[in-house]
């Protein structure tokens, strides 16, 4: 085995040794410094990788720039430019509130969306579920539902923003209709939304949290959540 | 309202079997156990917290639907971090994120690195800058835990061109930023 041999090997696993790399390391002190080395920049690695992170910086995903781009270095004023660098703050003051202003928010509609649509087998469900077996899989997310004459014919618990929520599709007469009980979610207001075909809707919940009320197509998704709101309550 | 951590009565082994009842609490808590691994994983392979947070809640949800290839109840670890390491990869797939701000990166984690020794502060800097072919390897074996033969089963290429993958990040952070100087020049061997 020649030294780039065994660099190769150590600098690519420095705490693994097969048998003909620790022959060479027996006869070789410089391999043997460079591995002695390489398994302490590992342990630093190491303890790198698993100290806490630093705080959530406010961006979201973005296109970034394709280099690196380097730090301002700040340059003090001048006197007679006082008025001038006060001026342009007010203007840049001014155009970061409106850019704050206009930033793009977060949707929990698109979030809705986009997990009603990686679940689009659930429409298809057209058994009716039992009473119990709805309740049961409420339980599971500390919500309950009052006896009703409401079919469902799809309950289960998902994960949604870090939160297990129920998710139902219940039965009308303008089709299925997808409920998802938010109660982690606050919405000061109604909002509507149509995308890819489906119509939707998010309320504030009578107990608190969000309905979302979800339809392939258009039906009066209004009813749906007066119908069905009031008798969902959290039971924690 | 309250936060949904349910108390599991039975066996993560037994829970996470397909088609157990208790599959959705167990896993449940299984994320709950990991999501702090998995978040520094995501974090050392987009270097962006926000990023980061995203891929691992979408891997999640891919976990979640996808629970039935777990067959092997010992191995959710190293299922959850190959699920991040592709939400990853799909992320900058349809994004096209190349690079990130190092100001930026550097700018939210200044109250670590102040907390950091200067030899911490170095290797961090250096492997937030090691270009993407590097440091995604390193950051599998290192925190993953995975082999060289997994890292190249995962990212489709050859057990050698892993091994010189690896071997050329740690180099690069060593002689870039002065840690660890090599006995003597050593030239990099081709893939």
């Amino acid at each position: 085995m020649t030294h780039d041999e065994a660099r190769l090997l150590i600098g690519a696993a420095p705490g693994a040794v097969s048998a003909p790399l620790a022959e060479h390391l027996a006869h070789c002190a410089p391999c043997t410094l460079f591995q002695q080395q390489m398994q302490r920049m590992d342990q630093d690695l190491s303890r790198l990788f698993t100290a806490p992170l630093g705080p959530r910086a406010e961006t979201g995903i973005r296109a970034l720039p394709l280099m690196p781009a380097t730090r301002p270095r700040p340059v003090a004023p001048r006197a007679s430019g006082l008025l001038a660098l006060a001026a342009s703050l007010v203007l840049s003051i001014g155009v970061g509130i409106v850019f704050w202003t206009l930033r793009p928010q977060p949707s929990l509609a698109a979030g809705v969306l986009d997990h009603v649509g990686h679940e689009s087998a659930s429409w298809s469900e057209v058994a009716p579920m039992t009473a119990a077996a709805t309740s049961q899989v409420l339980a599971g997310a500390d919500v309950r539902l009052d006896p009703t004459d409401t079919t469902v014919t799809y309950a289960r618990i998902c994960l949604f923003n870090g939160h297990w929520v129920p998710h139902l599709i219940i039965r009308t007469a303008a089709g299925p209709i997808t409920v998802m009980v938010l109660n982690r979610e606050h919405i000061g207001a109604r909002q509507s939304f149509r995308q890819n075909g489906y119509s939707g809707i998010l309320v504030p919940a009578p107990g608190g949290g969000t309905l979302a009320v979800i339809a392939q197509g258009d039906a009066d998704l209004d009813a749906v959540s007066r119908a069905l709101g009031p008798h969902l309550h959290w039971t924690h | 309202m309250r936060n949904f951590t349910p108390e599991i009565p039975v066996p993560l082994s037994d829970a996470l079997k397909p088609g157990a009842e208790a599959a959705p609490m167990a896993l449940e808590r299984l994320f709950a156990t990991m999501r702090p691994e998995l978040l520094r994983f995501a974090w050392w392979l987009a270097r962006d917290r926000a990023v980061a947070e995203d891929v691992v809640q979408e891997a999640m949800l891919r976990a979640w639907r996808s629970r039935d290839a777990l067959k092997d109840p010992a191995a959710a670890r190293g299922w959850l971090l190959t699920i991040v390491r592709r939400e990853h990869a799909r992320l900058y797939e349809r994004k096209r994120l190349e690079i990130v701000d190092l100001d930026e990166v550097m700018a939210a984690e200044d109250t670590q690195l102040a907390a950091d020794g200067d030899e911490m502060v170095g290797l961090r800097l250096a492997m937030t800058q090691l270009p993407d072919d590097y440091r995604i390897p390193l950051v599998m074996q290192v925190l993953g835990g995975f082999t060289t033969d997994e890292i190249a089963q995962e990212l489709t290429l050859s057990t050698a061109a892993v091994l010189t993958r690896l071997f050329r990040a740690r180099n690069r952070l060593r002689s870039i930023y002065g840690l660890l100087p090599a006995p003597d020049a050593l030239d990099e061997p081709a893939v």
